[in-house]
């Protein structure tokens, strides 16, 4: 075969690339691409972790960010560009394990190789006298009950015994990358059957997982819609705690939303705590947020109730300083608050309102009032959290707290902040696969640390003449505590000469 | 007994027994000779510090009434114990006390940070960690990073050996050989031990947030140390890579690990963002 790749026929430049995929040194390669790739989506922000970030992001630098978002790099770990590098990945290292694996299958059937011709080269290396004939030397080894775990072979014929031990080692070896192989695949097959989708329910009422009622919903490819459980949570209390001493003033302590499941004629009550999820008809239901929503009631000039609700507002910082927009469409004379919530009031002419403490202290609702076409009836999609006030007549500012009430000008009617009730954000999720992907990765464990730690070596002992030995051990992987094994073997001897002397 | 107190003591006595010790290793490698009774100072001061460490770790636990490793102030002091542990294991079978000069300084570079920059006051949990899983996963990314902390002393200095060999300082040093085979057993120990962590982690996301692995900054970072460290042992068994290319893979997996722990708190928003900063 030639040595120029421009020179080789089709199939031996098959054989030349497959040769070059799996050898260690592309290995090598390709998992510091692995890292290359991975980087930007650590330090960019992820579609699918916060899309409003990725706006953001884009906004601030727009041509770099158009371009960076069409090569995908704002979704990396679903980019092809990513997936082709740990394919690759994954072939080297099949392409490699399998023929190693097939290799290792045969070397433990086959017998311990015969002994080297010169054993001074070897690392380990000592003569001896003792008072035995070969032969029942040779008997003795084979039958001692501290070799048991080794593999034995006798040439009586050149006078040489070789044993070998240690091949748990690749056995571990090969057992840890096909482990990271079989975990790979299972995470991989579970994310098909795996759904993932975030659901708000306020205090007192309830949800079920319906599309409609999911912010967001995450569908495996091979799952459909209707193939999500239907189940259904009532909230009956959320409650949070917050550090209230001097450390950590505001850090939060425990947060527990106790729910009613089931239906009507078997409800039994649960709690869901963070690091404690609900499991519920093959889903578990995780906490991982909560807000405040303002009770509010709007009367129009005659006194008539209008609007009546409890409102989600989107918390902006830890302290939960919280942001939200009251709508209530009525043509053009609709009328619109753009409106922050603070748990525990303050303002500064810095900053505007802010709140200092995330529990209710002193509570505030701050309301700007707007009049006019709120524009809910064009078939644009819009935020519920904020308002469009850009066609909207500003009626004047008030602050309110709970049990207050506010005239609104040019007699619009009145708002009256009436209560605070919370709300809670759930991540309803199933992730199958886990229990393989669990057993791969403790198999995988226990391979590692076999690969590592057992030791796999050879010793020889050869008669040089009648009664002169000489003895020779060798690691594979110039291990420590062949000196060990040597005088295990030395010890053996002597025994056998003890034996025979009696 | 107010055990905030005795552990904000103890940890920074602990310090200063640890600085003095490091001068002393730092006056025994450039003294010529071998100061046989320096060297036995120098490694009771070791001792002595890390019983000190010891103390101020658990009194910190039992002050907070949980694992004394809930945020960066104190994953520091526990990571600065667990390289000295480590050490002071390895020195035990192997004569590494000209080591020892480098192997302290990042161990007092880590306390002197902890006790200035990420200080924070004993105090409970955020729920997001109240989980036994914080004992088994974080405790186990604490022990890996021991290793990988004294095995990166290990190879840098097999770097510096190796670069030029015939100084006067690679003569003090022991050989370039020796400092790669002590190495690779520590950080190949190290590795599996990061294994698990980070196995640990996964099972402990998916019971948190409903998914084994997820890419937050965190993962990510991770992964990167653990790819490197797995190109590192692979290095070592490949032609052309052995040596000074496997001690550089090395060294930049333990780089990331440390990005990891300030990095990753400080710059990105995750999941982990809890450094009590």
């Amino acid at each position: 075969m030639s040595n120029n790749i421009f020179e080789l026929s089709a199939k031996e430049l098959t054989r030349w690339l497959w040769r070059q995929l799996t050898s260690m040194r592309t290995a090598i390669m390709l998992l510091l691409l692995l890292v290359v790739v991975s980087i930007p989506g650590s330090v960019l922000p992820q579609r699918n972790v916060d899309p409003a970030a990725v706006r953001a992001w884009i906004e601030g630098s727009p041509a770099l960010g158009e371009w960076l978002f069409r090569l995908g790099f704002f979704n990396v770990f679903s980019a092809p560009w990513f997936a082709a590098v740990y394919i690759l990945l994954l072939v080297s290292l099949v392409g490699c394990i399998l023929p190693r694996s097939w290799m290792h299958y045969q070397e433990i059937r086959s017998e311990p190789p015969s002994a080297p011709t010169s054993f001074a080269r070897l690392a380990e290396h000592q003569e001896f006298k003792i008072n035995s004939d070969f032969d029942s030397l040779a008997t003795s080894i084979k039958n001692a009950k501290q070799l048991k775990s080794w593999r034995i072979k006798v040439d009586p014929e050149n006078k040489w015994i070789a044993a070998e031990k240690g091949f748990a080692r690749e056995t571990g070896n090969l057992i840890f990358h096909l482990a990271l192989v079989g975990l790979i695949l299972a995470v991989g097959i579970g994310v098909l059957f795996s759904y993932r989708g975030q659901i708000l329910v306020k205090e007192g009422t309830s949800v079920s997982t319906v599309p409609t009622q999911f912010n967001s919903l995450t569908l495996g490819t091979a799952l459909q819609v209707n193939d999500l459980p239907a189940s259904t949570v009532k909230l009956e209390e959320f409650e949070a705690k917050f550090e209230r001493g001097s450390i950590q003033t505001g850090s939060p302590r425990s947060f527990k939303a106790t729910v009613q499941v089931g239906s009507a004629d078997a409800l039994t009550t649960q709690i869901i705590e963070v690091n404690k999820p609900l499991k519920l008809d093959g889903s578990k239901w995780y906490l991982v947020g909560h807000g405040y929503a303002p009770r509010v009631e709007v009367r129009d000039r005659a006194g008539n109730i209008v609007f009546t609700d409890s409102v989600v507002f989107l918390p902006v910082d830890g302290n939960f300083t919280s942001e939200g927009a009251i709508k209530i469409p009525n043509g053009d004379s609709g009328l619109g608050f753009v409106a922050i919530f603070l748990p525990t009031a303050s303002v500064s002419q810095m900053s505007g309102p802010r709140s200092l403490f995330p529990d209710i202290d002193d509570p505030r609702l701050f309301l700007s009032a707007f009049s006019g076409d709120l524009g809910l009836d064009d078939g644009i999609p819009r935020s519920v959290f904020s308002l469009d006030t850009e066609n909207l007549k500003p009626l004047g500012i008030k602050d309110l707290a709970p049990g207050e009430t506010w005239e609104l000008p040019d007699g619009k009617g009145t708002i009256k902040f009436l209560s605070i009730e919370r709300f809670v954000t759930f991540d309803v999720a199933k992730s199958p696969g886990g229990i393989y992907a669990m057993i791969f990765a403790f198999l995988g464990l226990l391979g590692l640390i076999g690969g590592l730690y057992i030791r796999r070596r050879r010793v020889w002992i050869r008669e040089m003449s009648q009664g002169d030995f000489e003895i020779a051990a060798l690691s594979r992987y110039d291990q420590p505590g062949l000196d060990r094994d040597v005088n295990l073997f030395l010890a053996l001897c002597s025994n056998t000469e003890k034996e025979q002397q009696k | 007994m107010n055990f905030a107190v005795l552990s904000n003591w103890t940890i920074l006595a602990s310090t200063v027994f640890l600085t003095i010790a490091t001068f002393t290793a730092a006056a025994i490698l450039i003294a010529d000779g071998p100061l046989l009774k320096a060297r036995q100072i120098s490694r009771l001061f070791i001792y002595f510090a890390t019983g000190l460490l010891t103390v101020g770790l658990v009194s910190r636990g039992i002050a907070a009434g949980r694992a004394p490793w809930g945020n960066m102030y104190e994953y520091a002091i526990a990571g600065a114990l667990s390289v000295l542990v480590v050490y002071i294991l390895i020195l035990r079978f192997n004569d590494l006390s000209s080591l020892s000069v480098f192997a302290l300084m990042p161990v007092v570079l880590a306390l002197g940070l902890a006790q200035t920059v990420l200080y924070v006051d004993a105090g409970p949990l955020v729920p997001a960690l109240k989980s036994g899983w914080l004992v088994i996963h974080v405790s186990a990314a604490i022990i890996a990073g021991g290793g990988f902390t004294v095995g990166f002393t290990l190879t840098s200095t097999q770097l510096a050996v190796g670069w030029k060999p015939e100084s006067k300082f690679a003569k003090k040093m022991p050989s370039v050989e020796k400092l790669d085979v002590l190495a690779y057993r520590v950080s190949a120990w190290a590795f599996a031990v990061w294994t698990f962590a980070v196995l640990a982690g996964a099972i402990w996301a998916e019971s948190a947030w409903g998914r084994f692995w997820g890419w937050d900054p965190k993962e990510t970072w991770a992964l990167i140390t653990w790819i490197f460290y797995a190109a590192y042992l692979h290095a070592r068994v490949t032609v052309g890579w052995r040596g000074g290319k496997a001690a550089i893979l090395s060294s930049i997996g333990y780089v990331s690990y440390i990005f990891n722990f300030f990095g990753v708190n400080i710059f990105f928003v995750g999941l982990h963002s809890y450094g009590g900063l």
